[in-house]
């Protein structure tokens, strides 16, 4: 199978990188593979819920 | 920044899982970065450490390679390209530990002037969200892309 690859540069170290778009990562359930580590952050991120950043 | 950084990258499509191969005097070892929704609109959790056997995350390994400012390098890559697709999102970390938790501190502290050429960085204190300040006890970060 064809891989998509993507050349970036990157301001911050004034490189190319070069990005390749992985199948196996696309198989990935971001929420799921994070489970622990994000119940962390929603519970930190709750203690300062009323100063976060706004967008 | 003057920092090597790891060059090649494999990706989710969507950018929300990035990895590399740390390569140093104990081999080559797999690293993944994840980048999930919490609970709160725009605020995204990065996830960062070695694959394991079971194809997880481990954030509490030492993998003790020799690399570790390359590492740390290619984090902040990985979070440079993640807010230039989503520049509307901010994103939230943590260290495993209270040391690693410090690591990234410092590490922000000594590259403050780059970093803050592109971010805007907050710390989460017992006190709240500050803006990033050196020496500052911080059990949280918070990026966005500077407009």
């Amino acid at each position: 199978m064809e891989k998509k690859v993507i050349k970036h540069w990157s301001d911050l170290f004034k490189t190319e990188i070069t990005l390749t778009i992985d199948e196996r990562l696309n198989k990935i359930d971001e929420k799921a593979a994070s489970e622990k580590k994000l119940q962390i952050a929603n519970e930190q991120l709750a203690k300062v819920k009323d100063f976060l950043p706004k967008r | 920044m003057q920092h090597e950084v790891y060059k090649d990258l494999y990706i989710k499509e969507g950018y929300s899982v990035f990895e590399f191969l740390s390569v140093g005097r104990r081999g080559v070892i797999a690293k993944r970065i994840i980048f999930a929704p919490t609970d709160y609109p725009y605020i995204y959790n990065m996830t960062f450490g070695d694959i394991d056997i079971n194809n997880e995350i481990n954030d509490l390994s030492i993998s003790d390679n020799g690399d570790r400012n390359k590492i740390l390098a290619t984090l902040a890559y990985a979070i440079e390209e993640y807010l230039e697709k989503y520049p509307d999102r901010i994103i939230f970390f943590t260290g495993s530990t209270y040391g690693r938790t410090r690591l990234y501190r410092m590490a922000i502290s000594i590259n403050i002037k780059y970093l803050s050429s592109k971010f805007v960085i907050y710390c989460q204190t017992e006190n709240g969200i500050l803006n990033f300040e050196e020496n500052t006890q911080v059990t949280g970060f918070l990026i966005s892309k500077k407009v």
